[in-house]
């Protein structure tokens, strides 16, 4: 199979994916106790007030009905209109997605710069006590909490030493690289732990593969050895559970910014689950979909592309 | 009683009022506090989500939009009585019925075009149309131009609180083009009269609002309000980080700081605290048609056993007020002589009286998820009612999950609520309580206290009204109605030392155009 087919066919199999997911999402957000009006007037709640509210959100419509109008505006391109800020959500996506790609790609640059040094080097002095102290830190962010990283990230840095902001986004690119340190290095970390222990298992198994043993006989210098010859195949593993990670940070971004006061996606889709404005929900699940399809796409891509061995 | 008299007592009223506001006015404008000119930016938890005030019960909502437009009246800065704002001056027909409101001169819009009848006469038809006050204009028979600048409102049958609800800011007044223009839609950008306008907004980020330089009021150094040249209000979600924004000076001030931080804010320097008594109260939400609640010897057993000092103490660090009823004690006609004893051994005693003699277990109390203020009254209820023998069990619960189940009557009582009253008269809140359950207590008054409910909202004598008031909360008080209220809460500001002038209402409405920044 080509490369334009084999990517014209994942197309397809991501445009059903959406379809379902979005049945899945537009049901599943309304079986959850709670209602976006009661909610709205609180306290002042009574039957006339709730009416006229849901009247004027089109949520006295049928189920059926609704769905139809979110579908039928998905396919336009019009993700609706949030419940609790009346601002499209298309345009809370775009005001918020930027912040939190920022923040995922600056942590998996991070969780990169951390994680080949490790890797390579534990494996390379496997079981010398540099490597006992590399595979120590790997357990122990794999086993801490991201939410307490960060938190404890703030207070010593942010407030104890000054050295970062208390929360927040910076607004020129310089700014957000300052802001976002903390955070990104919050996830980075938490990958990094994984995937060190990872790229270690990996450099093993290829140090002892045949084509490295006829390299080193051939009288290569060591160095050349392990980058050329060991890395490269090592790596493919690695970058395959690196695309696998980038899915689950996109989504997972949402504790991190909670914590550290990001305007992000992630932020804007718990106050939307808490306040149930249904369309933000509905809507952001969407783009979240999107931006992991296209991730996985692009890295069995990359995959193919490091490896000539593999064929799409 | 005769008409001339009526209509004496009337106009007295309605000129005491008046007066009255007058003099509150005058006593809060001393002189100008500080410069002209300046941003103040301000951090709010969450920054209005609405800009129209049909559409919104939010506090942060309606009393920022204050800030933006304005009704023919408004609350004054004590909110005991109603003042001039749109309207100048206005007489009171003799049966009460007929409210002829003259129009300033002067006043004009934000976009320049002056106020006239015909944008007063849209605005009202528009709110009691639509939306979710529109209740408060219910009882009108006809909005009717009797010139340019002459307004008549004509009521079906007496309404005491009408000035009170033609004071709220879901009857404020907008061009009569923009209320076309809109139809059923929200306003994002309301073009209204107020001292600020909308310069920009950011939902979820950030709101600013510009002065308007061609604001009615005049300060007292001649020149108009505001002072300031620009309020920025910012989206701070953690109240740790609003404090450290404000000591590092990156902002002007804050409300909502957390009861617990303000005893070491009062010693900090580098920081003003400013509480604000309010027209809320605390209270425990209870279902009175589900056991425990069933007798009312239990309900008045459990009131008496809450120590309502030591709630103050534990959950607000000592700033609340103990409530003695269920209106708010800055509030109109509020009861100080209404009381909600603490009395443990006569509770005690009415237990053993109740249909529950051997106590009782199992009753859940619930409380929003992550409200902290919820979760302190809630532990220190279990501890008082477990003293008398009532066993309670805390849950916290997804918040919109509880409003849905409040909202259903499916629940055994409920802590954290409060009710702030978005109105200056107490006939809201007293409808709210106390009539049909619309607290969703399954609370079932007396046709006395039914019928007095009635008559104070149609009773135009301020004393008669007055004693009716007071007669409604002394019978709510007794029943033990489906409210357990506990305390008066102020609102706590945390502000540069910078800041001056600034003052919140007890409706909670922040007087940004007063406040300046110091010279």
């Amino acid at each position: 199979m080509n490369r334009r087919g084999y990517i014209a066919g994942r197309l397809g199999q991501m445009a059903v994916t959406f379809a379902i997911l979005a049945v899945l999402i537009f049901y599943m957000i309304r079986l959850i106790p709670g209602d976006p009006a009661i909610t709205m007037l609180g306290i002042q709640a009574t039957p006339d007030s709730v009416q006229e509210l849901r009247h004027h959100l089109g949520l006295d419509r049928s189920v059926p009905v609704q769905f139809a109008i979110f579908i039928s505006g998905v396919v336009r391109g019009d993700l609706g209109t949030s419940i609790l800020v009346r601002a499209p959500v298309l345009d809370l996506v775009r005001r918020r997605l930027p912040v939190t790609l920022f923040l995922v790609t600056y942590a998996m640059i991070l969780a990169t710069i951390i994680t080949v040094p490790l890797g390579v080097t534990a494996a390379l002095r496997k079981d010398s006590a540099v490597d006992q102290a590399i595979r120590g830190f790997s357990v122990f962010w794999i086993s801490t909490p991201s939410f307490w990283v960060g938190i404890l990230m703030l207070i010593v840095f942010g407030v104890k030493f000054g050295l970062f902001p208390v929360g927040g986004s910076g607004r020129t690119f310089t700014e957000q690289v300052y802001y976002l340190f903390l955070p990104a290095l919050t996830m980075g970390l938490g990958v990094s732990a994984v995937l060190t222990r990872n790229l270690r298992d990996a450099v093993l198994a290829t140090l002892s593969a045949e084509h490295v043993v006829v390299a080193r006989a051939k009288g290569l210098p060591y160095r050349r050895v392990v980058i050329r010859h060991v890395l490269r195949n090592a790596i493919i593993s690695t970058v395959t559970l690196l695309g696998l990670y980038i899915g689950f940070l996109v989504g997972g971004s949402v504790i991190i910014e909670s914590v550290f006061a990001l305007p992000g996606m992630g932020s804007e889709m718990v106050s939307a689950i808490l306040g149930r404005d249904y369309q933000v929900v509905q809507g952001f699940t969407l783009v979240y979909a999107v931006l992991v399809s296209v991730v996985y796409l692009f890295t069995d891509i990359a995959y193919a592309l490091i490896d000539p061995r593999i064929t799409l | 009683m005769k008409r001339r008299e009526l209509l004496g007592t009337a106009l007295a009223g309605a000129g005491l009022l008046a007066l009255e506001g007058a003099r509150a006015v005058s006593d809060a404008v001393a002189a100008v506090p500080g410069r002209r000119g300046g941003t103040l930016t301000w951090a709010y938890t969450t920054i209005p989500l609405r800009l129209d005030p049909l559409w919104t019960q939010a506090r942060t909502d309606n009393t920022t939009i204050s800030n933006i437009a304005e009704g023919l009246v408004r609350a004054n800065p004590n909110a005991t009585a109603v003042e001039p704002a749109l309207a100048e001056r206005w007489t009171v027909s003799g049966n009460g019925l007929t409210y002829t409101f003259s129009l300033r001169q002067g006043a004009r819009f934000h976009n320049g075009q002056p106020v006239t009848a015909d944008d007063v006469i849209a605005s009202l038809e528009r709110s009691r149309a639509l939306g979710v006050y529109k209740w408060s204009l219910a009882d009108v028979k006809t909005l009717a131009k009797l010139n340019d600048t002459t307004v008549a409102i004509v009521l079906n049958s007496p309404v005491a609180s009408i000035l009170a609800r033609l004071a709220m800011i879901s009857n404020a007044i907008f061009p009569k083009d923009e209320v076309a223009a809109i139809g059923q839609k929200e306003f994002t950008k309301p073009i209204g009269t107020g001292p600020f306008m909308v310069q920009e907004w950011v939902p979820n980020d950030h709101l600013t609002l510009n002065a308007n330089p061609h604001y009615w009021e005049m300060a007292p150094d001649g020149k108009p309000y505001p002072y300031l040249d620009q309020v920025i209000i910012k989206q701070v979600p953690e109240d740790t980080t609003k404090v450290l924004q404000i000591q590092a000076g990156d902002l002007n001030g804050a409300e909502a700081i957390p009861f617990s931080q303000v005893p070491a804010l009062k010693q900090n320097p580098r920081g003003q605290l400013l509480t604000f008594p309010q027209q809320q109260v605390y209270f425990m939400v209870i279902q009175v048609t589900r056991p425990p609640f069933d007798d009312v010897k239990v309900r008045q057993a459990m009131s008496l056993a809450l120590d309502r000092k030591v709630f103050v103490d534990r959950a607000t660090s000592g700033l609340a007020v103990p409530a003695n009823s269920f209106m708010p004690k800055s509030g109109l006609y509020w009861n100080a002589r209404a009381s909600l004893p603490f009395d443990p051994t006569k509770a005690k005693q009415l237990i053993k009286e109740s249909k529950y003699p051997n106590g009782h277990s199992g009753m859940i109390l619930q409380l929003p998820s992550g409200s902290q203020i919820g979760r302190d009254n809630a532990v220190l209820a279990q501890q008082m009612w477990g003293e008398i023998g009532m066993q309670v069990q805390i849950q916290e619960v997804d918040g919109s999950a509880l409003s849905a189940a409040w909202y259903k009557s499916s629940y055994d009582a409920i802590s954290g609520y409060q009710w702030t009253n978005g109105m200056m008269d107490p006939d809201q809140l007293v409808q709210f309580f106390v009539v049909d359950p619309k607290m969703n207590t399954g609370y079932q008054p007396s046709a006395h206290a039914v019928q007095l409910v009635k008559s104070a909202a149609e009773e135009l004598d301020l004393n008669k009204r007055r004693q009716m008031y007071y007669e409604i909360q002394n019978i709510y008080n007794g029943d033990v109605g489906g409210t357990i209220s506990l305390y008066y809460t102020p609102s706590v500001n945390y502000l540069t030392p910078t800041v001056k002038g600034f003052f919140r209402t007890p409706l909670g409405v922040p007087v940004y155009w007063r406040t300046a920044l110091a010279k």
